[in-house]
């Protein structure tokens, strides 16, 4: 699940050297959760991101993201570790470079305050509005830049991010911190409601006619004229939309213009389209419950 | 002001031309660059290539024509998400003798007649009644948001070129230029030859890994020239106007997918759904499946 995502590039060190070059590959920084509850920072090419080429898991203690102070443009950042081998390089790729410090700052503060809900209700309104743009690249503002390292890089340089003294102690962390530590879950709401399964409950008396007022116009209150536009490619469109943004950060913001009230025996770690069947089950129970008074 | 992404469908643009109150003339995608095909068309106005556009051109291959501007509809490509419908305006801009343009355009063309080519693509961007036809095809999810689109959608601008036959004179109209390209003289029997071959070169000059396209032929409605047709029976003529029918009728049915809230259904569907596993008790297990197929597909 994505915390924030943003057009960043990499700067990669002329090997040998101290100069650092951006590399013009377009590609994202993005900020995840994983199902333990730990959060990862990473960077991949734009259509390579379910692989991404740094996926780094990052702890409030060790690391910041920095503006990098020498860089001739002004747009370079790195994630800084106190040992400069582990630190990362990045240039910022949106073409509005007002928007890179409400980036920087956001992904310090899910570094530091990693509480999902928490952050999700302070930063919204900063993170969907510094999203809101029409964007297009800058080819051309590609720069070399050089930094002053306290600490040589050594030529055989590591390439893996983390070496084993610095494992263990992650561990150690990990272990302490596993109380405040939560595991979210989610589902795919396309998946869950996918024609397949959906099909037998329109068989059933009073489906369709359920129904009926949210149809297209001019669909016929028939079984297979629902099934043709759950087949649509217009429907499959807006139901994964729909899942995509309920499995945001904007995803509450949807279930209460739904006028859904969360079930709160839910357990909070569960969000997004999760959160969301939740509280519709909710609404189902009490319909019943009333009904039956 | 905000303009919607359109959807490059021939059914999207017939709709959207119809709309503004133009009659009588279709849009087809072209899935071949062929003379051949192109002469299946009879009265072809023009020719849209739509493109996501990675790298800045190098020189047009034709002539740029300043003087032409004084005589021909050519705005400049001034708002991204609206070109798609200004490759279309500037070819039916061009055939007002030959095409029922309605009045919305044909006031439109009239207004910005002396408007040099950059207030020409103002105009059509400040066009309360052009852009309220465009964004009819806003797709309407009203929580689709910014961030989710950032992660997925890549950001290649679009760009437009149209080619057309004015006065014989075989004119490229690319909004990124600063006047429309004269090509040479080109009869009506010419054009399609022609229209191939300047195509052609045009797609050659990108890396076929680099571009996606679509092409679009603005047309005679099929359905009138089939009528006017001396040379077909009756029955013939019926045959080949249904199916042109049924044509129509599938891309009005797309386009009422199109604009429709699926909102409201998707959340009719989910209590259908919940109540039904709530009366037999598979609730939970259902949302555990799920749980589970998400975790792993991450």
């Amino acid at each position: 699940m994505s915390l924030i995502t943003f057009k960043a590039g990499k700067l990669r060190r002329i090997p040998g050297t101290k100069i650092l070059r951006a590399d013009p590959a377009k590609g994202f920084i993005s900020m995840t959760r994983d199902a333990d509850g730990l959060t990862h920072f990473q960077w991949g090419k734009r259509d390579e991101m379910d692989a991404p080429e740094d996926d780094i898991v990052v702890f409030p203690s060790e690391c910041t993201f920095e503006k990098i102070e020498e860089c001739p443009n002004d747009r370079g950042y790195m994630l800084k570790y106190p040992s400069s081998t582990l630190s990362l390089f990045y240039w910022m790729q949106d073409v509005d470079a007002s928007n890179d410090q409400i980036y920087a700052s956001r992904i310090n503060s899910i570094i530091r305050e990693q509480d999902y809900q928490e952050s999700a209700r302070s930063d919204v309104a900063t993170v969907s509005d510094a999203m809101d743009m029409d964007t297009t690249e800058q080819n051309e503002n590609i720069t070399q830049s050089q930094t002053n390292q306290e600490q040589l890089p050594s030529s055989d340089a590591q390439d893996s991010h983390m070496n084993e003294a610095s494992a263990s102690e992650t561990v150690r962390n990990l272990l302490n911190n596993i109380s405040s530590q939560r595991s979210l879950t989610t589902v795919d709401l396309a998946d869950v409601l996918k024609p397949s399964n959906v099909r037998e409950l329109l068989s059933q008396e009073g489906a369709v006619d359920q129904l009926k007022p949210y149809l297209p116009p001019d669909t016929p209150a028939t079984v297979e004229a629902v099934m043709e536009v759950l087949n649509s490619p217009q429907y499959a469109q807006a139901l994964r939309s729909l899942s995509q943004t309920l499995n945001s950060p904007n995803g509450l913001e949807v279930i209460s213009a739904l006028g859904l009230s969360l079930d709160e025996s839910a357990s909070p770690s569960e969000v997004g389209a999760l959160q969301f069947l939740k509280a519709i089950a909710r609404q189902v129970k009490e319909n019943e419950d009333r009904k039956q008074q | 002001m905000s303009w919607t992404t359109l959807e490059s469908d021939a059914g999207v643009f017939t709709d959207l031309i119809e709309n503004l109150g133009v009659s009588g003339v279709e849009v087809e995608e072209l899935y071949t660059l062929d003379e051949e095909t192109l002469r299946n068309f009879s009265d072809i106005y023009g020719i849209i290539f739509l493109f996501k556009w990675k790298k800045p051109d190098g020189k047009p291959d034709g002539e740029l024509d300043y003087e032409s501007i004084d005589r021909i509809f050519f705005g400049q490509q001034v708002i991204n998400n609206a070109c798609a419908t200004q490759a279309l305006l500037s070819v039916l801009l061009n055939h007002n003798e030959e095409i029922d343009l309605g009045s919305k355009l044909t006031e439109f063309r009239e207004f910005t007649k002396l408007l040099p080519p950059d207030l020409k693509g103002e105009a059509l961007g400040n066009s309360e009644d052009i852009r309220c036809a465009h964004n009819s095809f806003a797709r309407s999810d009203p929580f689709v948001s910014d961030e989710t689109k950032v992660a997925t959608e890549d950001d290649d601008v679009y760009h437009f070129i149209a080619y057309t036959n004015i006065n014989d004179i075989f004119y490229e109209l690319d909004g990124l230029q600063p006047a429309p390209i004269n090509h040479g003289t080109c009869t009506k029997e010419e054009f399609p030859r022609r229209a191939v071959s300047t195509i052609q070169s045009r797609i050659g000059k990108y890396d076929a890994s680099e571009i996606r396209f679509n092409l679009m032929v603005i047309s005679k409605d099929k359905r009138l020239t089939i009528l006017n047709n001396p040379d077909l029976t009756d029955e013939e003529k019926a045959a080949s106007i249904a199916v042109e029918d049924e044509k129509r009728a599938r891309w009005k049915r797309e386009n009422q997918l199109r604009r429709h809230n699926f909102l409201g259904l998707i959340v009719e569907l989910s209590k259908l759904l919940a109540k039904d596993r709530i009366t037999r008790n598979t609730w939970d297990t259902t949302l555990e499946e799920a749980k589970n197929k998400y975790s792993v597909g991450k």
